[in-house]
C-alpha cells in the first residue's frame, strides 16, 4: 500500500518536473524574461530538451534502485518510508540543480546576445478584464467553517462518548498508529486544525483575486483567456481541496467518537479517495494550462515586450517585489501560483494559519 | 467580447498616473468606454499595472476632476455621459491653456497654421470622430 501510494506521487511528480519547461510561459524560458523573437534560438530549445531528458533518465532508475532495494535492504516499515523519500528527494535535486545549471546558461546568453536591449518594455492591462473575473465569490469558501462549527459542537456533546485514547496520527494503511490521553483539547484538535486550513484556502483565493491579471503585451487576447481561465480553475481546485480536507477531517473526527468505524481498513478507501482528487486536480490544472499557453512563431520581428521583471525573481524562483501590490504571481518554473515575498499580506493568509495549526498539533500532542 | 487595453511604459519620462489618464480619455474617445462604464476598482487597477495604489488614485482623482468621472463610495468610478460633462467655458478655457504652449513650439520651430490645424484634424480622424476638411 505505501509504496503504491508513493509510486504515484512520485510518477506524478516526475511527470510535472519533466514538462515544467514545456508548460510555463515560452517567453520565461529557466526563470528568465526572453525577448519573443528570440524564444525560438536553438541553444534555447535544446537546453529544455535536454533538461527533461536527463530528469526523465534519471528519475526512471531512482525509481529502479528503489524497487530493488525496497524488498531486499529495507525489512522495516521506517527503512522503507526513509528510503521511499529519499528517492523522491534526490529526483527533485536532480531537477533543480540542472534548473540551476541552465538558468545560468540563459542569463549568460541574454547578457551577450543583449536580448532586449533595445526593446521598449510595456505593460499592458485590460481594463474591463476584472468584470470577467470568474473566481468563486467567499461564500463558497465559507461555507465548509460551518462543518467545522457542527463538529466541534457535536465533539463536545459526545464528549463522554469518546475512548480514552483518542488517535491522531494514521498510518499508509488508514489505521490509526498514534493516540493520545483525552481532554477537551486533544478532543478538538482536530477540528480546530481543520478550520486553519479552511481558512488558509479562503485567504489563498481572495487574494488571487485581488493579485495582477498580467497580459503578454503582444498577445493581449490570448494571454487574457489564459489568465481568466487560470484564476478559475485555481479557484475551483482550491474549493476542490478545502471540500475534501474537510470530509477527511470529519470523517476521522467521527472515527475517534464512534471507534468502530476504523475497523478492518474501513478508512482505506477515504484516504485514497482524497489523494486522487488532490492528484487529478493538480495534473488537470497542469493539462488546462499547457493546452492555454500563448504559442510564439519564428521569427516575430516585435516593437514591444513586456516588462522584464527578472530583478525581482532571486534565482528566477522567489518573487520578492515591494512595488507590487499583488500577493501571488504564477510561478516562473513550475506549475501554480508563488507569494511575493516583499507583500506582507501574503504571512498574514499563509504564515498565521500555519503558526496557529503548528501550536494546536503542538500542544495537543 | 467587450476589452480595453491600456499600456504603460514604466521607464517612460511622463509619469505613470498620466499615463493612465491619458488612455482612459483615449479609450472614452474612441468609444471602446461608453458612459455609464465602470472603471476597476482602484486596487484592482493597481494590481493590474503592478503600481501602488496612491498613483492610480491620483489618476481618477485627476479624471474626476476634469469632469469626465464620478466618483462613488460604493460603486466606484463611473464614466459620465456626454450631457453630464457638458463643455463649460472654464474647461474650454483650461484645454487652450493647455494647448498653447505646444502650438507656440510649433510656431517657434517653424510650423504654419495650417499645419497644425491639418495634425488636430489628424487626430480627430485618428478617433474616427467625423469632420469636416479632412
Amino acid at each position: 500500500m505505501l509504496l503504491f501510494v508513493f509510486l504515484t506521487v512520485y510518477l506524478l511528480t516526475l511527470a510535472l518536473q519533466v514538462f515544467v519547461p514545456y508548460i510555463v510561459r515560452e517567453t520565461i524560458i529557466f526563470g528568465v524574461t526572453i525577448p519573443e523573437q528570440n524564444v525560438k534560438h536553438p541553444a534555447l530549445r535544446n537546453m529544455k530538451k535536454h533538461y527533461a531528458q536527463i530528469v526523465g533518465i534519471s528519475g526512471i532508475l531512482f525509481l529502479m534502485i528503489m524497487i530493488a532495494s525496497y524488498y531486499y535492504l529495507a525489512p522495516s516499515e521506517f527503512m522503507q518510508g526513509i528510503l521511499l523519500l529519499g528517492c523522491l528527494f534526490a529526483m527533485l535535486a536532480v531537477s533543480m540543480t540542472l534548473y540551476w545549471i541552465n538558468h545560468q546558461k540563459v542569463l549568460k546568453l541574454k547578457r551577450e546576445e543583449r536580448w532586449g536591449l533595445n526593446i521598449k518594455q510595456v505593460r499592458a492591462v485590460d481594463l474591463m478584464a476584472r468584470s470577467r473575473d470568474e473566481i468563486l465569490p467567499w461564500p463558497f469558501y465559507v461555507v465548509p467553517f460551518g462543518v467545522t462549527a457542527f463538529l466541534i459542537i457535536f465533539t463536545i456533546l459526545h464528549y463522554d462518548q469518546i475512548p480514552d485514547h483518542i488517535a491522531v496520527h494514521w498510518g499508509p494503511s488508514g489505521e490509526a498508529d498514534s493516540w493520545r490521553s483525552k481532554t477537551y483539547f486533544t478532543a478538538v484538535s482536530m477540528p480546530l486544525v481543520m478550520l486553519m486550513m479552511q481558512c488558509m484556502m479562503w485567504g489563498i483565493v481572495d487574494s488571487i483575486k485581488r493579485s495582477a491579471i498580467k497580459l503578454a503585451v503582444n498577445r493581449k487576447e490570448e494571454s487574457l483567456e489564459d489568465q481568466l481561465k487560470s484564476r478559475k480553475y485555481m479557484s475551483w481546485n482550491i474549493m476542490l481541496l478545502s471540500y475534501s480536507l474537510t470530509i477527511l477531517f470529519t470523517v476521522l473526527q467521527l472515527s475517534n467518537i464512534y471507534p468502530s468505524m476504523t475497523s478492518g481498513n474501513r478508512l482505506l478507501p477515504v484516504f485514497i479517495l482524497f489523494l486522487c482528487l488532490v492528484l487529478g486536480s493538480v495534473l488537470v490544472y497542469a493539462w488546462k494550462k499547457r493546452k492555454l499557453r500563448v504559442t510564439y512563431e519564428d521569427n516575430v520581428v516585435a516593437k514591444v515586450m513586456d516588462v522584464d521583471e527578472d530583478r525581482y525573481w532571486k534565482g528566477g524562483l522567489i518573487y520578492v517585489n515591494r512595488q507590487d501590490p499583488s500577493v501571488f504571481v504564477e510561478k516562473r518554473f513550475g506549475v501554480g501560483w508563488t507569494m511575493n515575498f516583499a507583500n506582507p499580506r501574503g504571512y498574514i493568509v499563509i504564515g498565521l494559519p500555519l503558526l496557529i495549526l503548528l501550536l494546536i498539533s503542538f500542544f495537543s500532542l | 467580447m467587450i476589452v480595453m487595453f491600456i499600456q504603460i511604459e514604466p521607464q517612460s519620462d511622463v509619469p505613470i498616473y498620466e499615463q493612465v489618464t491619458r488612455q482612459i480619455i483615449e479609450g472614452i474617445a474612441r468609444g471602446e468606454m461608453k458612459p455609464g462604464d465602470t472603471l476597476p476598482s482602484v486596487r484592482n487597477l493597481a494590481a493590474d499595472l503592478g503600481v501602488n495604489m496612491h498613483t492610480v488614485n491620483k489618476s481618477y482623482h485627476e479624471l474626476e476632476e476634469k469632469g469626465i468621472i464620478t466618483i462613488r463610495a460604493k460603486s466606484g468610478a463611473i464614466i459620465r455621459s456626454t450631457e453630464e460633462r457638458a463643455l463649460t467655458p472654464e474647461q474650454l478655457q483650461q484645454i487652450e491653456k493647455n494647448l498653447k504652449p505646444v502650438v507656440v513650439e510649433g510656431m517657434v520651430l517653424g510650423a504654419t497654421a495650417e499645419q497644425i490645424e491639418h495634425m488636430i484634424k489628424k487626430v480627430f480622424s485618428d478617433l474616427q470622430i467625423p469632420v469636416e476638411g479632412v
